[in-house]
């Protein structure tokens, strides 16, 4: 992959009007150079970042802390170390002028990821930077990132399917008579998910199994994230299992409904509300069709079918090296869908009963539209448990 | 517990200059509305904001699905979910914001935001939305505020610390007995010690690293391969009660460990012991640094100079002040720092013992105090059944 995607970037960056781009979000850090680490974004106070300068090699300017992880996972190979003062943007604003001086000429023009770069740091820059026209480059990098290369799709199925099977390894130890608790249920997706092979990591990278009332909420039992509870499912319950996972810095948001039991009439009928309106989101996504529009349609299906659609939330957004990034099948995205582009679809449901109902898939836009990547199983059903062994 | 930190808040802001606070940092919102978002820092494009008035009752506006969870933590102000069909990403939040400041005639006056967290593409579109307001960094507050933590707030990261401490040695238990037979991944141990901390109480797992072997020589490696004998190993995880942080990190050794592990261990005991007499009210962080490099040289220990030797933890787990060269932040009672030195092991491995302490009127007291950890845990035993 570092091959494909350096090229691609070093391509891009030399057709775009950039002399060099310099980007801080820890995304697309690791977008750009390859180093997948996971803890960046919850140390606001310390700066990472990648300059690129046209037709050179790109420099990841970095806490001495972190240089050697950095190098044992980038393709970029050139680093910058600065003195670091926590909380203080100057060391790592200098250190980006030394390389501008350095590569760019005088008043050129350097993109910066303003969606990611805190206004101090940015003043900061615009200081050291004088010289130079600093202006924000999120729409390039959006373009940039949005549409997978060949590499990265493998990896994004690779992922989705060790998702999928890591939800759907645990579920077939569900039993209604030996029943465990939710945390116990919890962890052992997390269990599964690395018996498969995904990444270990800390932070975001959970599970989360709720039961009957509980899954009523999105975050049951807050702050406890992604750990579960004493609660035991029921006979004839609904069981939610989620997982979001990683590997090599690709993420798949997984979610699947479980009945305990064979499920009763009502629950059929609430979980084929929530096939319903994949099925109807699947024709709609193709290339060319405006992520506005498919959310429209989905609206309108629910409308028309009485299902109880969860609003104010996107039912898609894209995924890759975060699992939450354009493009965002809502309502107000007018973004137009094309091929190398994946989605993870997630329209919520509510059923009568007030269980919030989840089909996390991973969809590739194709040329011959929508391709639902990694199921384990056919998922027009839910998972159903056996009573007992 | 905590009502004294909500009563230091509201009057930290009724005494600043500004007519609201508003929070735009992950953990600046966690510490003014004493909740924790459901992993917000990994969603950049979703935003959530306290506002904080000084002549009205506090708002958040988040994202739908995190509305509940603000509530569930027992948040008792308003809380605004915006709808992401009417606007994308981080326009839907300013959307809603619009709406909230013009409601309480705060659109044209003196608001206060954090300049070290808000994003310069969201601050232009604030500027463009309230042309006549004055927008002002009220990072210091914050950071004041934050740096010296309440009773209470001392009493949930003491917690945090044993959960954690508590989540590694049960990590170990199931590791000593199997490392060799049948075996066990690296990934796996460290999965340990997340389900074993969370099941000692703890309400979230940040960093989780276990490094063993020449791995040890970097801050972190994804955790791949297979536990060995003979390597010196190392286990940091941060862990919250609360949305209140440890950050621990401890050293073992599969095996009988040799003497060059064992001294190695010792040095990394005696630069610590050195910076922990220092770390008492009125001292500076960078004396305690330049404290710790003296008896680096005077020892002749090796110790890694580029990185800090600590830092504070509370509402993150990673936040001033910090124990660096540069920082001449004077340690006061109330602060918390997790004091962290790297030294070398036989193989280069960085070594390190990271404890938490409270600095106290008397010196410190430490609060990650649950097993001493004063030498190397050696992970030894047979397969057993038990």
């Amino acid at each position: 992959m570092r091959d494909e995607l350096k090229t691609k970037i070093a391509e891009s960056i030399k057709e775009s009007q950039y002399d060099a781009v310099v980007v801080f979000g820890a995304d697309n850090v690791q977008y750009v150079s390859g180093a997948y680490l996971h803890f960046p974004p919850t140390f606001p106070d310390r700066y990472m970042a990648v300059f690129w300068a046209k037709g050179e090699e790109p420099v990841c300017i970095v806490p001495p802390e972190w240089e050697s992880s950095f190098l044992h996972m980038a393709w970029v190979s050139k680093t910058r170390t600065y003195t670091e003062k926590p909380g203080s943007p100057t060391g790592v604003a200098e250190a980006v002028a030394n390389l501008a001086r350095n590569t760019v000429r005088k008043t050129g023009k350097i993109g910066v990821d303003a969606e990611r770069t805190p206004l101090n740091l940015y003043r900061r820059l615009e200081a050291a930077l004088e010289d130079f026209t600093l202006v924000p480059c999120d729409g390039w990098l959006r373009e940039l990132r949005v549409k997978k290369t060949p590499k990265e799709l493998r990896l994004l199925e690779t992922v989705a399917s060790m998702t999928d099977h890591a939800i759907a390894g645990q579920a077939h130890h569900v039993l209604v008579k030996q029943a465990a608790t939710e945390m116990s249920n919890t962890e052992n997706v997390r269990i599964h998910a690395i018996e498969r092979g995904l990444d270990e990591v800390g932070h975001h990278a959970v599970a989360q199994v709720t039961t009957g009332p509980n899954t009523g909420k999105f975050w049951p039992g807050a702050p406890m994230y992604g750990i579960g509870f004493d609660r035991v499912p029921q006979h004839r319950e609904f069981m939610r299992l989620e997982l979001t996972a990683t590997l090599d810095g690709y993420w798949s948001s997984g979610a699947r409904m479980l009945t305990m039991g064979e499920p009763t009439e009502e629950q059929k009928a609430a979980y084929q509300g929530l096939v319903a309106l994949r099925e109807v989101a699947l024709q709609q996504m193709k290339p060319g069709a405006r992520c506005r529009d498919i959310y429209t349609a989905v609206k309108q299906a629910a409308d028309e079918k009485g299902i109880q659609l969860v609003s104010n939330l996107v039912i898609g957004a894209g995924v890759g090296v975060t699992n939450y990034e354009p493009p965002y099948i809502s309502g107000a995205d007018e973004t137009e869908l094309q091929p190398g582009m994946v989605v993870t679809l997630n329209p919520v449901v509510e059923s009568p009963d007030g269980e919030l109902l989840m089909g996390k898939d991973t969809v590739f836009i194709t040329e011959n539209g929508a391709n639902v990547v990694g199921w384990f199983k056919d998922w027009r059903e839910p998972f159903i448990c056996n009573y007992t062994y | 517990m905590m009502d004294q930190l909500e009563q230091k808040i509201k009057t930290e802001v009724e005494g600043c200059e500004c007519d609201a606070v508003l929070a735009f940092g992950v953990d600046n919102f966690n510490y003014v509305t004493r909740t924790v978002l459901p992993f917000a820092e990994h969603y950049p494009t979703r935003r959530a904001v306290a506002v904080l008035p000084k002549e009205a009752a506090s708002v958040v506006i988040c994202p739908y699905d995190w509305s509940q969870a603000i509530k569930d933590q027992g948040w008792k102000g308003e809380i605004v979910a915006y709808d992401e069909n009417e606007a994308v990403g981080i326009e839907a939040m300013v959307k809603s914001l619009e709406e909230l400041l013009v409601s309480l005639g705060l659109d044209e006056k003196r608001l206060g935001l954090d300049g070290s967290r808000i994003m310069k593409a969201l601050m232009d579109q604030l500027n463009i939305r309230f042309p006549r307001a004055e927008w002002q960094p009220v990072d210091p507050l914050l950071r004041d505020m934050r740096i010296t933590k309440t009773p209470g707030e001392i009493g949930f990261i003491e917690r945090a610390c044993k959960q954690a401490d508590r989540g590694i040695v049960y990590a170990l238990m199931h590791l000593e007995g199997a490392a060799e037979s049948p075996g066990y991944t690296i990934a796996e141990f460290t999965e340990r010690i997340r389900v074993h901390v969370n099941e000692n109480g703890a309400s979230g797992v940040g960093l989780l690293n276990t490094a063993f072997g020449t791995d040890g020589q970097m801050y972190y490696t994804p955790q791949r391969g297979w536990v060995k004998s003979g390597e010196l190993f190392r286990m940091d995880v941060s862990a919250h009660y609360m949305g209140y942080w440890a950050n621990l990190g401890r050293m073992g050794v599969t095996g009988k460990p040799t003497a060059e592990q064992e001294k190695a261990y010792r040095e990394n005991l005696r630069l610590k012991a050195a910076a922990h007499e220092m770390l008492k009210p009125g001292v500076a962080a960078n004396e305690v640094y330049a404290h710790v490099a003296r008896a680096a040289e005077k020892q002749a220990i090796g110790f890694w100079k580029e990185a800090s030797i600590g830092h504070g933890v509370g509402a993150s787990h990673y936040e001033p002040p910090y124990l660096n060269l540069s920082s001449s932040t004077e340690l006061k009672p109330g602060m918390v720092i997790a004091l962290d030195i790297y030294t070398y092991g036989p193989r280069q491995e960085l070594i390190h013992k990271k404890d938490v302490y409270e600095i106290t009127e008397e010196g410190n007291r430490k609060l990650s105090w649950y097993r001493s950890w004063d030498e190397l845990y050696a992970v030894t035993g047979f397969r057993a059944t038990h």
